[in-house]
């Protein structure tokens, strides 16, 4: 097939780039509200659900390999210091030790992506990596490493954001002139005059909010197990990245891409954290690479919270006007994100002000500040989720201030158009998402006396319902590749080199292919997670796995399809569209007969399999294309203990066609519970005076249990988004977490009449709102 | 962790042991503190004396008005006992409070005690009961510490180095009295407290003759609120006098700011807390909401099991095959089960009881295998996810139990990662009471964590499972 490049545009979380890519053959035209799909859009049971519940599925830690070595990081106890001297000869004839790293003997390996030295001399942060021990097994590594002498000089830090960006703060590294994120930032965007636009409204609010550091705390901690034969090293990897995982490793080792294979079967849970391999990858092909024997470095829970990342902090200060009939005149927004001390780029905390609502002036500024903390990562919708908690927050104060409705306000501030970039929307239901959301919730009672006070005015539970909006991506993009093989007993294998990082990948994949070549679902085996096997795809982020390879698999199955009926075609002597492939098996259109099964043709040929490729297309062209929704809450605080419980959430998302409605459920309802642990209870708490986090554990950091569960009502709004990609589909990833935090605090502050000015609403700082002087 | 695991026989032996060590050595019984101390480094120790075989002192009972309880005695015997509920209903609340069910199926109350933590949740009851320990010694023979003696400042004891607990003691709640334990925490479930409180109180008729107020996580030591109690003396429980005990319950307090909650949090709240306890206590609804059958993950069984003795190498039967691991006596059962028996299904999440993936069963429990010493499944047994399906009576080679048939049909799986363990105690719940209502599988999983799925089909696949086994059963 002729080949041919074209330049298409990406947008991956909160980020639109230009991307040059490959583009061979003609995608199958769109599947329309019309299509007539059979295995698609049914409630399909994942296809490895039995590996998943059985103890078979081998995830990174699992994987045992004959002489295999376990690694060890010793990590620095110091938000900021030089390391000046390390004994570890102690160590190095401690029982079963094979090699002590340091920087002393690796000075020299260096991170492939920003250069710095996995073990470096000046460490920023608390959990920064001093020495690696490897030994014959964990126990041993332990030990040895408490032999090891390290002197630290212990340099001036910062934690606070706002100290750091102060022109007399500590450097938080020693080499940088500033405590900036870059010298791109502070970053202004602006539209209109926000000065004119502050000018001309009838009423303004000022809101400063505060987002907490929270922790991935994905179940699954960081870790790979290398490695080198003397001609491949191999990485089983926990990653939802195994192509940057690849490219890392080679590098960092400077071996060829042909020289590295990278495996991720299963995973337990990255949510943004994993892409690439995590310096502990690199680290564990590195002592493999050296040693010639096999290395697993997984990193402990409190490693995990300490060196792999987490959402990070911001603080948000809104400036918002308004006209009397709750016309928005102006945005303004200073947010400050706290980046940690290596943290590379901001996470898009400004998207939802300056798109959501209808607004002609708005300004926003980024800026990004380094502290001795831990470098941040992507979690799941990074940046829009704080963003959206503070900007949905800011517009209810807004629209307490106009003395409106909260809903009335955002309806009357409608966004039809991209107004940033000055296109239309390829297709915008959220008005349509509102009435449903609204009537479900009971949003026209919201204020009743007997709801809003269930105990009578006199007792101590207070209810209230609040809503947030919700915006994002998620149409995907390419490059993207699969490929269909039809074996001779008419069953069929698809290669791609995405990974299923626990959301239904392999199952959708599979309902795609069997749905063009007419298998039964168990016909169909879906192969990923496999840089040797595989063919590229990208990493699974940006909700935008089903969007982007989706559409590839489904090419690369019509195409095989195509060469399936040409092949029966010639063997029955029929036309081709004289067939129909259905359940495995051949009809003839015109009787409706069944002419044999499709094993029953391909075996007539010797050996013969069908192999087609497929690949994602470019995304359409002058228009933008969005997953909205929108979440209602409804929450219950007791006065008394100043605890919240989160009762009901409403959810109504546009996410396109929906191609199996029980991994779209779950990922719903997995986002909203991530949302309401940001909201209630998540926080990093890092002891000011040391600079260290005290809580990078599950006993103090809490997440949800099902106890906090509430009830959680999902309104599908399943048609395909003909604009999105060939499937009419969009990622539902991070959609369902985006508006949680958000239409919870504010359904807290209806609840107690005053204003909620940061997350998380634990008990403690809801008592202390309740001590303020009402003002909502 | 630690390298010499001793496990004595005897409570001579026990003792002796103890003297020879003479505080080099801790002694472990269900280990869910002990474990996550050493794993962090707090009282480190090479040697580690496990009581468990000392089977004479796991017991709950009640003795001409005295309930005593043995140094084995677990928050779940406290639960189940009918004695304690009756005579002493805040500590069976405490014990139902404290931690997962996989904690409450192995945690010792005598345990709890050691270690001496002002938020341990068993300590303001039994100091509110008024209860004093028997401590026994290879040289000193027994003394007896009131509760309120036992502890001299924040986090230690007077324990001596050689001494264990041998029973707990204390009178039996009378017609006359009645108390409750109240607990605030950070989240629903799996929460170490922020404050707690235990009431006792003493009527004659309506008017109150006695009050013992003992409140946690709010001085360095679990302390009494006396200048309530003395208030209390005299008067009825009307609204006014509840309102102003929980008040004056603020002037007793010392609290700090920790990474749980800040002291002006703890004093406002502990006001709240008192108030509402008397005003439970004063109607008569201090059981209110106690479970008819609470959920144990534990099959009830009083035959004792035959310990053999235990000579370094573990001999343990795992999903019905016999296993020798020689080299495990130093490891977690997890580690053991994992590096040794080679069985991976079983997840490490957290390493110290906070996630609950590594849940099994060791012979009638449901527990965290990240905190049991691989050597106490010694001539036990020992069920993993590997072999669930055929405990659950799978008659075919590769059919699967019909709670994991459940979490497929249901889609209650993403990553899977906390799956297995969460199926061990959904299981092991399901073997306890086959159609359980909401409450009690909230109560079953509430160790659990899942980070991916939101739980709802999680629930729902449990009724499923429930659904499919009690109508198979009916078949
Ligand atoms: S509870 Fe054992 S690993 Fe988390
Ligand atoms: S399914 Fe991933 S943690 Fe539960």
């Amino acid at each position: 097939m002729p080949i041919r490049i074209i330049t298409t545009h990406l947008e991956f979380e909160g980020q639109v780039s230009e991307q040059r890519v490959v583009i061979e053959g003609d995608e199958p035209p769109v599947w329309g509200p019309d299509a007539a799909l059979s295995i698609v859009g049914t409630p399909q049971p994942r296809v490895d659900g039995r590996e998943r519940v059985s103890g078979v599925a081998e995830y990174t830690y699992d994987v045992r390999l004959p002489g295999m070595l376990i690694a060890v990081g010793l990590r620095s106890p110091h938000p900021h210091a030089r390391v000046t001297r390390i004994d570890a000869t102690r160590a190095e004839v401690a029982p079963g030790v094979r090699a002590v790293y340091t920087r002393f003997n690796a000075g020299d390996f260096l991170h492939p992506d920003n250069e710095r030295p996995f073990f470096g001399e000046e460490l920023p942060y608390a959990g920064d990596l001093v020495a690696l021990v490897v030994a014959e097994s964990r126990a041993q590594a332990s030990d040895a490493c408490a032999l090891i002498a390290v002197d630290y000089e212990p340099l001036p830090f910062v934690i606070d954001p706002e100290a750091a960006l102060q022109p007399d703060a500590p450097h938080v590294i020693l080499t940088r002139e500033n405590n900036g994120l870059s010298d791109e930032y502070p970053k202004t965007y602006e539209r209109g005059d926000i000065t004119r636009g502050l000018a001309e409204a009838d009423v303004t609010v000022e809101v400063r909010f505060e987002t907490p550091a929270a922790l991935h705390n994905s179940l699954e901690t960081h870790g790979a197990t290398a490695q080198w034969d003397g001609r491949t090293l191999t990485i089983w990897t926990s990653t939802q990245d195994v192509y940057g995982s690849r490219r890392q490793v080679a590098s960092a080792l400077g071996l060829m891409h042909n020289q590295v294979r990278a495996i991720k079967q299963y995973m337990g849970g990255g949510f943004g954290s994993k892409f690439g391999t995590h310096s502990s990858g690199m680290l564990a092909a590195y002592a493999a690479y050296k040693l010639g024997r096999p290395v697993q470095y997984m990193l402990s829970r409190e490693e995990e919270n300490l060196c792999t990342g987490h959402r990070s902090p911001t603080i948000q200060t809104y400036h918002l006007g308004a006209k009397r009939d709750g016309t928005i005149t102006a945005i303004d927004l200073h947010a400050i994100a706290n980046v940690g001390a290596t943290g590379g780029w901001f996470p898009p905390v400004s998207m939802v002000a300056k798109e959501m609502y209808q607004c002609p002036n708005v300004r926003t500024v980024d800026e990004g500040a380094r502290t001795n903390l831990g470098p941040f990562a992507a979690f799941r919708a990074p940046g829009v989720v704080e963003g959206t908690a503070g900007f949905e927050v800011a517009l209810d104060r807004l629209a307490a201030a106009l003395n409106m409705d909260p809903l009335e306000f955002r309806r009357k501030n409608y966004a039809p158009e991209h107004q940033a970039m000055e296109r239309p929307y390829a297709r915008k239901l959220l008005l349509e998402a509102y009435d449903l959301a609204a009537e479900r919730i009971g949003w026209a009672t919201r204020d009743a006396e007997e709801r809003r006070y269930p105990l009578g005015r006199d007792g101590h539970l207070r209810r209230g319902v609040g809503m947030a909006s919700q915006m994002w991506g998620g149409d995907g993009g390419p490059p993207a590749q699969a490929i269909a093989k039809l074996l001779p007993d008419g069953t069929a294998v698809i290669l791609t080199g995405t990974q299923d990082i626990g959301t239904g990948t392999r199952t959708v994949l599979a309902q795609i292919a069997a749905e063009e070549l007419g298998l039964p679902l168990e016909h169909v085996r879906v192969e990923l997670g496999d840089t040797e096997f595989g063919v590229f795809s990208p990493g699974s982020g940006g909700s935008m796995t089903l969007s982007s390879v989706g559409p590839a698999v489904r090419m690369a199955a019509v195409e095989a399809r195509k060469e399936l009926l040409e092949v029966i075609s010639q063997l029955a002597e029929a036309p081709t569209d004289a067939i129909e492939l259905r359940q495995g098996a051949v009809f003839s259109r015109e009787t409706g007969k069944e002419m044999g099964t499709i094993a029953s043709f391909l075996d007539q040929l010797d050996g013969h399999e069908i192999t087609a490729k497929g690949m994602r297309g470019p995304n359409a062209e002058g228009m933008t294309v969005r997953t909205f929704g929108v979440q209602f809450a409804e929450v219950e605080v007791d006065v008394g203990t100043g605890e919240v419980r989160v009762l009901r959430v409403v959810a109504c998302h546009d996410c396109g066609r929906i191609v199996n409605p029980l991994t779209f459920s779950s990922q719903i309802e997995g986002g909203i519970i991530q949302g309401l642990g940001f909201a209630l209870m998540e926080q990093r708490i890092v002891d000011d005076r040391l600079g260290i986090p005290v809580n990078a554990n599950l006993e103090n950091y809490k997440v949800p249990t099902i106890r906090d569960v509430p009830e959680i009502e999902i309104i599908p709004l399943d048609r395909p988004n003909i604009h999105a990609n060939t499937l009419g589909t969009l990622g539902a990833g991070e959609p369902p977490i985006i508006p949680t935090p958000g239409a919870i605090a504010n359904a807290v502050a209806h609840a107690l009449g005053r204003p909620v000015d940061a997350l998380p609403l634990t008990p403690d700082r809801v008592l202390k709102l309740l001590n303020q002087e009402a003002t909502v | 962790m630690w390298r010499t695991y001793l496990r004595p026989a005897s409570m001579a032996e026990a003792l002796d042991l103890l003297r020879r060590y003479a505080g080099q050595a801790r002694v472990i019984a269900g280990g869910t503190d002990v474990l996550v101390e050493l794993s962090r480094g707090v009282r480190p120790t090479e040697t580690l004396i496990d009581i468990t075989a000392l089977t004479e002192l796991k017991y709950v009972r009640e003795e001409s008005g005295l309930i005593r309880l043995g140094a084995l005695a677990t928050h779940n015997d406290g639960i189940a006992s009918p004695a304690c509920v009756a005579g002493a209903l805040p500590l069976a609340q405490a014990c139902w409070e404290v931690g997962a069910p996989q904690i409450r199926t192995r945690a010792t109350i005598a345990g709890n005690l050691v270690t001496a933590s002002p938020a341990n949740d068993t300590i303001p009851p039994l100091m509110a009961l008024g209860a004093e320990l028997a401590l026994v010694s290879a040289e000193g023979g027994e003394r007896i510490v009131p509760l309120a003696e036992f502890y001299p400042a924040f986090r230690r004891t007077v324990l001596r180095p050689d001494e264990l607990i041998r029973e707990i003691r204390f009178p039996a709640l009378r017609e006359n009295q009645r108390g409750i334990f109240l607990k605030l925490g950070l989240r629903r479930a799996q929460a170490i407290s922020v404050i707690d409180i235990a009431l006792v109180l003493t009527f004659d008729g309506e008017v109150v003759r006695d009050a013992r107020i003992t409140l946690g996580c709010l001085a360095p030591t679990v302390i009494h609120a006396r200048t309530v109690e003395a208030y209390l003396v005299g008067r009825r429980l009307d609204e006014a006098v509840c309102a102003e005990a929980g008040r004056r319950a603020c002037d007793d307090a010392a609290p700090i700011d920790d990474l749980r909650g800040s002291a002006g949090y703890r004093r406002e709240t502990l006001a709240a807390l008192v108030a509402e306890g008397l005003r439970r206590v004063a109607a008569g609804t201090q059981a209110a909401g106690w479970p008819a059958t609470p959920v144990l993950l534990e099959t009830r069984d009083t035959s004792s099991t035959v310990a053999l003795p235990f000579a370094g190498v573990i001999a343990t039967t795992i999903n019905g095959t016999a296993y020798e691991l020689p080299g495990a006596a130093g490891k977690t059962l997890l580690n053991a089960l994992r590096e040794d028996a080679g069985l991976t299904g079983t997840k490490e999440g957290c390493a110290e009881g906070e996630c609950g993936a590594c849940t099994v069963w060791l012979n009638r429990q449901t527990v965290m295998s990240c905190l049991v010493p691989a050597a106490q499944a010694h001539s036990g047994s020992v069920t993993t996810i590997e072999g669930l399906a055929h405990a659950g009576g799978a008659a075919d080679e590769g059919d699967l139990h019909p709670l994991q048939d459940a979490f497929v049909a249901c889609g209650a799986v993403q990553c899977g990662f906390c799956i297995p363990g969460m199926l061990m105690a959904g299981a092991k719940l399901l073997d306890e009471r086959p159609a359980p209502n909401d409450e009690q599988i909230l109560t079953a999983l509430s160790g659990n964590i899942c980070r991916c799925t939101g739980y709802r089909k999680i629930l729902d696949a449990v009724h499923a499972a429930s659904a499919e086994i009690t109508e198979g059963g009916a078949a």
